[in-house]
């Protein structure tokens, strides 16, 4: 075991893990930090996806030894104390779920693409969102809050 | 952030890829990282799994070549 510093949502933590472990291991595991779903392992279905230094990043395809310094945002880190973020209530309001289990990965790489660009168009929705696997097929839904919370902005 | 060798690269991608594919992988993914990682390093590893599906495929038994499938 190898202990790791990590600055998770603001906070300073420590983690006891094996070098090599994923990120994705560490968060749930170690810090009870579910909002990150384990999907398909391989990076490949965004369910997992964290903000490493404000970039979206599959927390399964890191190794905890990378994360070295550099922040990290889960989606519970997104809200204030007493309220959604802009983002997570568009998510609400437009009912871009169903059953949830993307919906981590597909707040956090939006929130990335809100932070580059405050009011992106359609086409950079769906080139940000790409690769986000969502099998309840709720995808227009989930344009269509980006869409929202970019406008209000 | 850009693998220097294929021992570096997540376990996921070790496991399973064939030593070859993971070349491929560690090239498409470096190259596409310097690309666009300053603000996506998802969009590098999608792109990076592209480049290897081009020449390998799933099978049962694990990833081969396409060729062989």
């Amino acid at each position: 075991m190898t202990r790791f510093a990590l600055s998770v949502n603001g906070t300073e933590r420590a983690v006891d893990v094996p070098v090599g472990t994923a990120l994705l291991d560490a968060l749930r595991d170690e810090l009870g930090l579910f909002g990150a779903k384990y999907g398909c392992g391989e990076g490949q279905c965004g369910a997992c996806c964290v903000l490493v230094d404000g970039r979206s990043t599959p927390a399964c395809m890191m190794r905890i030894e990378d994360v070295g310094a550099r922040p990290i945002v889960t989606v519970e880190g997104l809200a204030g104390a007493n309220s959604l973020s802009a983002l997570q209530a568009a998510f609400v309001a437009e009912g871009a779920m169903q059953c949830g289990y993307c919906t981590s990965g597909m707040v956090i790489a939006a929130t990335a693409l809100l932070s580059r660009s405050p009011a992106p168009t359609d086409d950079e929705i769906r080139a940000a969102l790409d690769g986000h696997l969502c099998r309840c097929g709720q995808y227009g839904r989930v344009i269509a809050a980006v869409r929202r919370a970019g406008g209000e902005r | 952030m850009p693998y220097a060798t294929n021992a570096k690269l997540p376990a996921p991608i070790r496991n399973a890829l064939p030593r070859h594919a993971q070349d491929i992988y560690r090239e498409a993914f470096n190259h596409a990282f310097e690309r666009y990682g300053a603000t996506d390093e998802a969009i590098a590893h999608r792109i990076a799994w592209a480049a290897v599906k081009r020449r390998y495929v799933r099978t049962a038994s694990g990833w081969v070549p396409r060729e062989a499938e």
